[in-house]
């Protein structure tokens, strides 16, 4: 009995001869499981399946698994020339390697962010785990070819693994030329972007009528718009959703601070509110990565610990959200 | 709301200061000057003054906004256009067809003009200074606020109301530089909005007491 539970739940073998063990679980372990599951369904929580599992999600149209915690760079890497604020960003990038990291979202329009993410991919030897996303941004449907190109030189890739057309500018023109660029293997994802809660219409209306497979959007404890339609709109689609604004540029954890965590969150291996709050963002099923942005190096470990451990359930992201907002 | 954080304009200011120290001194020393010279007076001063503020406008136009802030900010061609336009008006009024003349006013008006000249060359840095900034404090006719403010400050010590199109950019230029330096936590970028709102009586003022009496400054 307990070796065909085992096989449905975990595919190992229960058997407590050790001759007859196939890689798995023994007896006690497989019951310690299941008082943990029913722990963690009581709590609201789901486990990690491992104990050094990191949570990744996949991209819908490939089944390419990306870590849920990526990077943006809007600000913290726009740092132009300084030696020494290239220094530092190179330690942050240092860290979010180390920690496991994938996705960089960066943008034409974010200043010097390309060329700074540059520099430091070559001081860490453009680490292999890297998932590059940027961004088309320019009124002119003909200069789009002409910035993609320029941004692959400044971040030193010979193509980017997602291309966006940023804010939705142009969009029609620009998700030609990435498609073409695809073609050639320049691209080998697509997608669009919106920001600050605009132009959900608009960009319902794309992932309509577009084969895309990212779109980028703001979503965090406090801004929930997307839950009612373009997070169900996106898993219809099989489109992955990448996160921005997680704090609101650091607003929302100003604003916490004050506050303690509740004494639950515990339970949820947060100890700070930014991994609370990245906790909950990723925790929702329509979510495939967010990108936390961060000029710091202990703020990037905070931000990749959100990889391990538990995510709430349902409920306990309800009792999340009942709880800021009662703050 | 901006694509940068002070840390990184100020790096920049401190690198572009750096990088050009041998037109910086130059620069300062002439720009100093210039209230000296309005002690002076007289049609020659005036032409020189002004073609001086022409300079410097666009010489931040051009270098700093067109060459060291496009790092930063994809709005500093904007800004380097109007910086330019700017310099190019000044430089219309230094010739022939202007004809400012300039002298110090002991009325509200020079007061107000006083006080904004002050802050140009004093304040400001000193401001920056106070706010850690130690390195790459924002001077007069090599960054934009201070030459804004010292711009305005001079036009308002002029004998004849000087041409109020001659105002607009500044003006203009002083809500861009109080927004970001709320956006940025810059105590010396919230004076620009205030120096406008004072600005609109001074010149309103300046214009009806000329009309009024012919008023030269005394």
């Amino acid at each position: 009995m307990y070796n065909h539970l085992v096989k449905l739940f975990i595919g190992g073998d229960m058997s407590e001869d050790s001759s007859e063990k196939t890689p798995g679980l023994n007896r006690r372990h497989f019951l310690s499981l299941c008082a943990a599951a029913v722990v963690s369904k009581a709590v609201g929580i789901v486990p990690a399946k491992a104990a050094d599992a990191r949570h990744t999600r996949p991209i819908p149209q490939s089944g390419e698994q990306i870590p849920v915690i990526g990077m943006g760079s809007y600000v913290t890497f726009n740092v132009g020339q300084d030696a020494r604020l290239l220094t530092g960003r190179t330690a942050v990038l240092r860290a979010f390697f180390e920690a496991g990291g994938g996705m960089i979202d960066s943008s034409p329009m974010y200043g010097s962010s390309e060329a700074v993410l540059g520099h430091c991919l070559r001081q860490l030897g453009h680490p292999a785990t890297l998932f590059s996303a940027t961004k088309v941004w320019t009124w002119l449907s003909g200069a789009g070819d002409g910035q993609m190109k320029e941004s692959r030189g400044l971040w030193e890739l010979p193509r980017f693994d997602l291309m966006q057309v940023h804010n939705l500018l142009s969009w029609e023109d620009h998700l030609a030329t990435i498609r073409r660029d695809r073609d050639t293997g320049l691209v080998r994802y697509i997608g669009v972007t919106t920001s600050h809660g605009r132009r959900h219409e608009e960009l319902a209306a794309v992932m309509q009528s577009e084969p895309l497979d990212f779109v980028q959007l703001t979503y965090n404890i406090v801004d929930r718009e997307v839950e009612e339609r373009l997070l169900p709109l996106a898993v219809d689609k099989g489109i992955a959703v990448i996160v921005n604004r997680p704090f609101q540029r650091g607003d929302l954890i100003e604003r916490l601070a004050p506050h303690p965590l509740p004494a639950w969150a515990e339970d949820l291996e947060c100890r700070t509110w930014a991994q609370f709050l990245l906790k909950f963002i990723v925790s929702h099923p329509a979510v495939t990565c967010a990108i936390p942005a961060t000029s710091r190096v202990d703020h990037m470990h905070e931000n990749m610990a959100v990889r391990q451990g538990p995510l709430p359930n349902a409920a306990m992201r309800r009792k999340m959200i009942d709880y800021v907002r009662a703050l | 709301m901006l694509p940068y954080d002070a840390e990184a304009l100020f790096a920049l200011y401190t690198s572009y200061l750096h990088q050009l120290w041998l037109f910086v001194l130059p620069l300062l020393i002439l720009i100093l000057s210039m209230p000296v010279w309005i002690l002076r007076g007289g049609a020659a001063v005036g032409r020189i003054v002004v073609g001086v503020l022409a300079l410097v406008w666009l010489w931040v136009g051009l270098v700093f906004h067109g060459l060291y802030f496009t790092d930063l900010n994809f709005a500093a061609p904007i800004y380097a256009g109007l910086f330019v336009l700017q310099g190019l008006l000044l430089f219309w009024h230094s010739g022939s067809h202007g004809r400012l003349v300039f002298a110090y006013r002991r009325d509200v008006v020079g007061w107000i003009g006083g006080f904004l000249l002050l802050y140009a060359l004093i304040g400001y840095p000193l401001l920056d200074y106070l706010d850690g900034y130690t390195s790459g404090m924002r001077l007069v006719g090599l960054s934009a606020g201070p030459t804004a403010l010292l711009t305005v400050a001079l036009l308002l010590h002029t004998v004849k109301p000087a041409p109020l199109h001659l105002f607009v950019i500044p003006a203009l230029w002083a809500f861009i530089a109080g927004f970001s330096g709320w956006v940025l936590g810059l105590w010396a970028d919230l004076i620009m909005p205030l120096a406008v709102v004072a600005l609109v009586p001074a010149l309103s003022w300046k214009h009806r007491l000329h009309a009024v009496t012919g008023h030269k400054a005394v």
